[in-house]
């Protein structure tokens, strides 16, 4: 399994938000720890999101109004899901498109050739 | 495989130690802590290694470089008090965050009542209050404001009393959640505001033996009721916009 360097760390905190977006309007709620299982099940393992990192994004967009939470009683303990709020649909999709837009620009500065497949 | 009550109490301890002090955080991170452990335990590691991974993450949260000092000594160098990493950070940060963002959106909602097309409601009502004042005696005037300063209070204390109802019965390990705590600062802010007018008004009189005179407090009672009206009418809408907990 390949482990994510120190490079490779930098790179994900930039997208992270954009990452937390996407999920989440894939699925109606999640929780923390289902957001970094679900990264790493897309990604096979390539992609591991920390927890030092994911949570300060999960806070602040909660601060800001993008994210709205709901707490369910699961095995005896309350758990905290995440989810859009109306606001932050709209915020999704411009933050996946404006993510998508850039690695387009960033392609043709590093001039990657596309994978034959 | 579920975790012990050794091993739940093992992790509670450290989350606390770690600087959590509210409980919806702490609720947060107990419920990863454990099903992060779980997955690895189920994996084949042992709890203590599991624990270690789960841990290390959080702990080492914006751990700064270590500084070699002038006389050769490694030193973290502190921020007077305040958590540099780790968990407390983690939970400095989110205080931090929200605490700015219910300010911004409190003031956002408090401006919305002099733009177009609510300023003309809010006109209105100050006319009305205007004119209200002249008929109304001083002293329920000072009520009605009392009243209107009290109302996020109001809205709050249902959910302030069953949550410590509840860490007295043991049932919560703290009083206070993170959005209770942070809503309840501009809820001090309206009291110390009447507090303030208050005050003024008792000192004037004291200090300059100065009554006001009729015209002036039907004035000074409108603009203030006009005030206290916003302000709750917008703490109204602060608290069932984004921080409405639900009782439970």
């Amino acid at each position: 399994m390949y482990i994510c360097d120190m490079q490779q760390q930098t790179y994900l905190k930039g997208c992270l938000s954009a990452i937390v977006l996407q999920l989440l309007q894939d699925n109606s709620r999640m929780y923390g720890y289902e957001i970094t299982q679900r990264v790493r099940e897309i990604t096979a393992g390539e992609l591991q999101l920390t927890e030092g990192a994911l949570y300060p994004t999960l806070h602040k967009l909660e601060a800001e109004g993008v994210l709205t939470t709901e707490n369910a009683l699961v095995d005896g303990r309350n758990r905290k899901y995440y989810k859009l709020t109306e606001s932050g649909q709209q915020q999704a999709q411009s933050a996946v498109s404006e993510l998508a837009d850039f690695v387009t620009n960033l392609q043709k500065i590093l001039n990657l050739k596309p994978s034959l497949s | 495989m579920s975790l012990t009550p050794t091993q739940l109490d093992l992790i509670s301890k450290e989350l606390i130690q770690g600087g959590i002090k509210y409980q919806d955080l702490y609720e947060e991170l107990l419920d990863h802590y454990i099903l992060a452990i779980e997955d690895r335990q189920a994996q084949g590691q042992t709890f203590e290694s599991a624990f270690g991974e789960v841990h290390a993450d959080f702990v080492n949260y914006k751990r700064p470089a270590r500084v070699w000092d002038h006389y050769g000594v490694w030193k973290d160098y502190t921020n007077g008090g305040a958590p540099e990493f780790g968990i407390g950070k983690l939970q400095a940060e989110y205080e931090e965050n929200l605490k700015g963002e219910i300010s911004k959106r409190h003031w956002q909602i408090m401006k919305s009542y002099f733009r177009w097309p609510t300023l003309v409601t809010t006109l209105l009502v100050g006319l009305f209050t205007f004119q209200f004042a002249y008929l109304v005696p001083k002293q329920y005037f000072v009520w009605i404001i009392f009243t209107c300063a009290f109302v996020p209070v109001l809205l709050l204390l249902p959910q302030l009393i069953l949550d410590s109802r509840l860490y007295f019965l043991k049932k919560r390990k703290f009083v206070n959640s993170l959005k209770i705590s942070t809503i309840t600062g501009r809820m001090f802010l309206s009291l110390s505001l009447f507090s303030l007018f208050i005050n003024i008004t008792n000192m004037s009189n004291i200090l300059f033996e100065y009554n006001l005179h009729k015209q002036n407090f039907v004035t000074v009672s409108a603009c203030l009721t006009c005030f206290y009206l916003a302000y709750s009418l917008s703490f109204y809408q602060l608290y069932s916009e984004r921080f409405k907990v639900s009782l439970r």
